[in-house]
């Protein structure tokens, strides 16, 4: 089956949300061309819809909810420097996730050598929420599973990880994702396929049909 | 991997920062965008926004062209790159003009110069992937293959005039690809390396056809060696440079 159908038919919670159900990025798509031809205000409606979405794609890629605000100001700094270069008639959400994840690259080429890691990114990082209805063996229990997938998340090569984020939590077809990391369709199903045999491999679940490798 | 792999599936891991969903809520409250006296509409915009770590790290924003005002941008830089080309030709000093028969010309500057202003035009304007972006590149570069051997002519192939020419070209080079680069800053996104090589090649292959309004040797190797070494020139420098300059 193609992938792309699969994800249409699953998609993740930020496309879930899009009222627009036949083509759910059009509107974000026509507020670029806007503002990329000098209409200043569609910037406040372009932020509006993008931010949360490229705020969330930061934080699970960097995992520090501090840096991935910081992340999100500089992508719309470059946004806002690159306007004038928007491909007419290109998707807003792939470009804008690529100069999201530049940002992401060269904080993470400038924090190389240096000691990011403090207390506070510690604490952040911990703060696992938790349903107040449920009971404290499940929050326990919901606590434990997501700590092991964060700690999975982080340990996975960047590359997998980024593949990961794009077709599991933002929704994204695999090519888009394809053109965000840069890379080819197939090598993002590959990417996908082993971030998804770790967090398998990580949490004791079995694998599904046509789930292992040859 | 497994061809039938679900990649539904993946929806199985649970998502760890599902709760913070609120907090980037919040977050689109958008930054304030302040037009410094120009009228709304006007190109130069300015973005001011309150997080002391940006503010901080990049002081008072600098104005964002528009689409339009890219465009003049970019066409002035070809138009100032091309000038100055032609300028250092003219200073050089044209070919004898018995050589510059018209099929010569056609198929020695104007096919290369062909490439180079598609191969320019299509990475600036529609490319999203990295492969067509090499495709580009290569068939630019095959286009001015294709003029040495359809504008060759009598010459020699010496050692000493491929190294004369080809540092010439590659001196000729420079300007188009500053110019290029300039007017590309901040314009690529994905597939920066292999977008920016093929500005870079092109920039050669501007600089390899204006030189043989100069050069008055059309043998097949002097032309594919000498003049073609400011293409493998500009291409690597633009890769290595460039960039660092046309990422956004």
């Amino acid at each position: 089956m193609n992938a792309r159908l699969k994800f249409m038919s699953h998609p993740g919670p930020a496309s879930a949300s899009s009222s627009n159900a036949t083509h759910p990025n059009a509107e974000l798509d026509r507020l670029m061309e806007a503002y990329a031809e000098g209409h200043d205000a569609a910037f406040t409606a372009l932020h509006h819809h993008l931010a949360p979405r490229l705020r969330m794609f930061l934080l699970r890629l960097c995992g520090k909810p501090a840096l991935a605000d910081d992340l999100v100001q500089d992508a719309f700094f470059r946004m806002h420097r690159a306007r004038g270069s928007f491909s007419k008639g290109s998707a807003v959400l792939p470009w804008a996730y690529a100069i999201a994840r530049n940002a992401c690259i060269d904080h993470a080429r400038k924090a190389r050598g240096k000691q990011t890691g403090s207390l506070d990114d510690l604490e952040e990082r911990s703060q696992i929420p938790a349903s107040d209805e449920a009971s404290p063996d499940a929050q326990y229990a919901a606590k434990e599973t997501l700590d092991l997938v964060k700690t999975t998340l982080d340990a996975l090569p960047a590359t997998h990880r980024e593949a990961f984020i794009l077709l599991r939590f933002e929704g994204l077809s695999v090519a888009e994702a394809a053109v965000i990391l840069d890379t080819s369709e197939a090598n993002v199903k590959v990417r996908a396929f082993r971030a998804y045999e770790a967090f398998r491999a990580a949490l004791g679940t079995p694998a599904k049909a046509g789930g292992k490798t040859p | 991997m497994n061809s039938d792999f679900d990649f539904a599936s993946l929806g199985d891991i649970p998502d760890p920062f599902a709760a913070d969903q609120v907090a980037s809520a919040s977050a689109a409250n958008p930054p304030d965008i302040l037009s410094h006296g120009a009228p709304s509409g006007e190109p130069k915009v300015a973005l001011q926004i309150h997080a002391p770590y940006t503010l901080s790290a990049l002081g008072p924003m600098a104005a964002s062209p528009t689409r339009r005002a890219t465009h003049t941008r970019r066409l002035a830089a070809v138009a100032a790159a091309l000038a100055v080309e032609s300028a250092i030709i003219m200073f050089l000093g044209l070919r004898p003009p018995a050589e510059l028969q018209l099929s010569r010309v056609m198929f020695g500057v104007a096919l290369p110069l062909l490439g180079a202003t598609l191969a320019l035009g299509v990475v600036s304007a529609t490319l999203r992937t990295r492969k067509a972006a090499w495709v580009v590149g290569a068939v630019a570069t095959s286009m001015f293959a294709l003029s040495c051997v359809l504008a060759s002519g009598p010459g020699s192939s010496s050692l000493r005039g491929i190294v004369v020419c080809g540092i010439l070209t590659i001196v000729l080079s420079i300007i188009p690809i500053a110019t290029a680069v300039w007017a590309m800053r901040f314009a690529f996104a994905t597939a920066v390396t292999a977008k920016t090589v093929a500005v870079g090649a092109a920039c050669g292959i501007v600089a390899a056809a204006f030189i043989r309004l100069h050069c008055d040797n059309d043998d097949n190797w002097h032309v594919l060696m000498g003049h073609g070494a400011a293409v493998a020139f500009a291409a690597a420098l633009a890769g290595i440079v460039g960039t660092r300059i046309t990422r956004s």
